[in-house]
């Protein structure tokens, strides 16, 4: 939701973001390829910056930008509000906002996503990602500050395999990440029981 | 012939990788007898308010040390680009890569993991990692109040202290928690001290503290 009320939806077998008001009207949706608020029929999922494919999660800023997980396409992609117009994507394996097609192969680098589920947006900007076994931080520049996670505490900038694991600093299977004024880290780790903390 | 002399240069190269290993080996088993031999240590590593309140530091911030890793936690909105920290050595120097660095005086960008290398007189070292935030603090759920360090509890119980694969959780301005509960079919709420305050859904209004509910429902009162 954003500060108007206004409602934004991950449509994930239908590989875009809807949006709908206060009153419950839809308004339209991003994705597709297009470049503004479509109200046509769905599309078929794409790997272009405009488009999506099973887009899981979405978040609004307070200046009106759109943050997506594009879950199936290993990357974040940020779209402006306003405009309905695609911004760029972080992920991949490099910093900044990118506009190329969507990363193919998998990587385990700290600047490289594999399914990324929950997100959200901090007062300062900064874009944190949970994929299953890490929190990722990106600034709003689109460079990566590092990931957290992996049984040990830091924001880190190393390669190593994802590993689910059950000590209080790793995580297990993270669908949602949460970050609060004070800026604590929360993230629900379904299968493993439990909520985590993190600062 | 030709044979003769491929199996000679066949030999001649293991017998030069036998030789080189066991030249490594012997080279590392002394480099190690040096590390087990020379003390070098950082002792203390803290982020002082008086060096540090530019950057939002407002009280000291003490490393908490395990192992070879220091971790600290700052304030939140703290510019931990630019910390300099104060820390007690025993040792010759200290050094990130190859900048000394000394204490109370270098400032260094602290986003992500720093790696300080403490060098004994004998040139041994030791390294510590040094992270500033990013701090593992513990989990709720389990079946008690309080935010553990333990390991997960990998159990499904319905209690109201207890989560059935909680796939989303949310937090408010107070710092209350709620999750939805998915395989409970409920919303719980816990507080930020990590004590439980109840859960909604089963059928009927209000915070309960009670096990259940005993099945998902499909009246507005229920969750699925």
């Amino acid at each position: 939701m954003d500060s108007s009320g206004n409602i934004y939806v991950a449509d994930f077998a239908n590989h875009r973001i809807c949006k709908w008001d206060s009153s419950g009207n839809a308004i339209g949706w991003i994705g597709g390829g297009y470049s503004s608020w479509q109200t046509g029929s769905a599309i078929s999922s794409g790997s272009g910056y405009r488009s999506f494919k099973n887009p899981i999660n979405v978040f609004v800023d307070s200046s009106k930008k759109i943050y997506v997980s594009d879950y199936e396409n290993q990357r974040v992609c940020k779209w402006n509000d306003v405009s309905g117009d695609a911004i760029g994507w972080i992920g991949g394996g490099s910093d900044g906002w990118k506009t190329g097609s969507a990363p193919t192969a998998y990587a385990t680098d700290y600047r490289s996503m594999y399914q990324p589920r929950g997100l959200h947006v901090d007062g300062s900007g900064y874009i944190y990602v949970a994929t299953s076994t890490r929190v990722y931080k990106w600034d709003s520049s689109g460079n990566a500050v590092g990931w957290i996670g992996g049984g040990t505490n830091g924001w880190k900038k190393t390669d190593a395999p994802n590993i689910w694991a059950s000590d209080y600093k790793s995580f297990y299977s993270v669908w949602s990440v949460v970050v609060d004024s004070s800026g604590y880290i929360y993230s629900a780790d379904g299968i493993s029981g439990r909520i985590t903390k993190w600062k | 012939m030709k044979r003769l002399t491929e199996q000679t240069s066949l030999l001649f190269i293991i017998i030069l990788m036998v030789s080189s290993f066991l030249a490594i080996s012997c080279q590392t088993e002394i480099a190690e007898n040096k590390d087990a031999d020379s003390p070098k240590s950082i002792n203390s590593f803290i982020i002082t308010s008086a060096l540090n309140s530019g950057q939002g530091i407002t009280s000291d911030c003490a490393g908490v040390f395990n192992g070879n890793s220091i971790s600290i936690s700052v304030p939140f909105n703290a510019n931990v680009s630019n910390l300099t920290p104060t820390f007690t050595l025993t040792g010759q120097s200290v050094k990130i890569g190859t900048i000394p660095q000394l204490s109370g005086v270098s400032s260094n960008d602290f986003t992500t993991i720093l790696t300080y290398t403490v060098y004994a007189s004998d040139g041994s070292s030791r390294d510590y990692d040094v992270n500033i935030n990013g701090n593992a603090l513990g989990w709720i759920g389990g079946g008690s109040n309080g935010w553990k360090t333990g390991a997960a509890p990998f159990r499904q119980p319905n209690d109201y202290q207890s989560f059935n694969q909680a796939w989303y959780a949310f937090v408010d301005s107070s710092g209350n928690i709620y999750a939805a509960d998915t395989g409970n079919h409920r919303i719980c709420k816990w507080n930020s001290s990590g004590t439980a305050l109840g859960w909604i859904g089963g059928g009927s209004n209000g915070w309960k503290t009670v096990s259940g509910p005993a099945s998902s429902g499909t009246d507005y009162m229920s969750f699925y």
